[in-house]
């Protein structure tokens, strides 16, 4: 039987790894990539995690659950930052579309998508401090 | 008993986000298909490995319904700001 404690430390755990997710996903450059697979895997269930967190017990349970508040709090956070931004709007999730200085929608490339990119954008469009 | 299910199924609805979020937005079809549908079968043999038939079936639902909730979210954003970048073929949809 767990204590409470470890409980929460395993939530707590949970919700760190979920809210990585989140970000991972967000700034993916391309389509996905095996690498991103391959670990995305293993903190869903890999052999670390499993040695941390036996399977059918309850510490994997609360892992699992502070996962998914990790993952969705980091769009619910998401979410609520583009609402009250100016710059952006809800099709923002669609491709990362905002506004530049002039008011005008611009998309982003796939290879600078995400909120650095974001604030990076320069007036004419472009971004700058994202070249590889 | 309880949590170790709720904990499945905060797996099951993280993982189908995460497939949602690949709707209109495949470029290399080839790949990203069968590499998705791998990982998904991981996942899956591993919960059925842990927790059997009734883990599997969890999460199975779980992962459709989150799946199925954020594509009819994208589908409707699209329909309001219209196509997410023309260059992209439009495979999941």
């Amino acid at each position: 039987m767990s204590t409470f404690l470890q409980l929460l430390g395993a939530c707590c755990f949970g919700i760190l790894i979920g809210w990585y997710i989140y970000y991972i996903n967000r700034h993916r450059k391309d389509d996905v990539q095996f690498s991103d697979l391959v670990t995305l895997v293993g903190v869903l269930g890999g052999a670390t995690v499993l040695t941390v967190f036996p399977e059918e017990s309850d510490l994997f349970g609360a892992y699992g659950v502070g996962l998914a508040f990790g993952f969705f709090g980091y769009f619910v956070l998401l979410i609520i930052l583009v609402k009250r931004s100016d710059n952006f709007d809800t099709d923002y999730f669609l491709d990362g579309r905002n506004k530049d200085e002039n008011g005008k929608m611009r998309v982003p490339p796939l290879s600078d998508r995400g909120a650095g990119a974001a604030m990076n954008a320069n007036s004419s469009g472009g971004i700058e401090g994202h070249r590889e | 008993m309880i949590l170790n299910l709720m904990g499945i199924i905060g797996l099951g609805i993280v993982w189908g986000w995460y497939l949602g979020t690949f709707t209109g937005r495949v470029h290399h079809l080839s790949f990203t298909v069968p590499a998705l549908f791998s990982a998904s079968l991981a996942v899956s043999a591993y919960l059925f490995w842990s927790s059997r038939i009734s883990g599997l079936t969890l999460l199975a639902i779980s992962v459709l319904v989150a799946m199925i909730i954020h594509m009819l979210w994208r589908r409707e954003l699209q329909k309001r700001y219209g196509q997410i970048r023309p260059d992209y073929p439009e495979v999941l949809l």
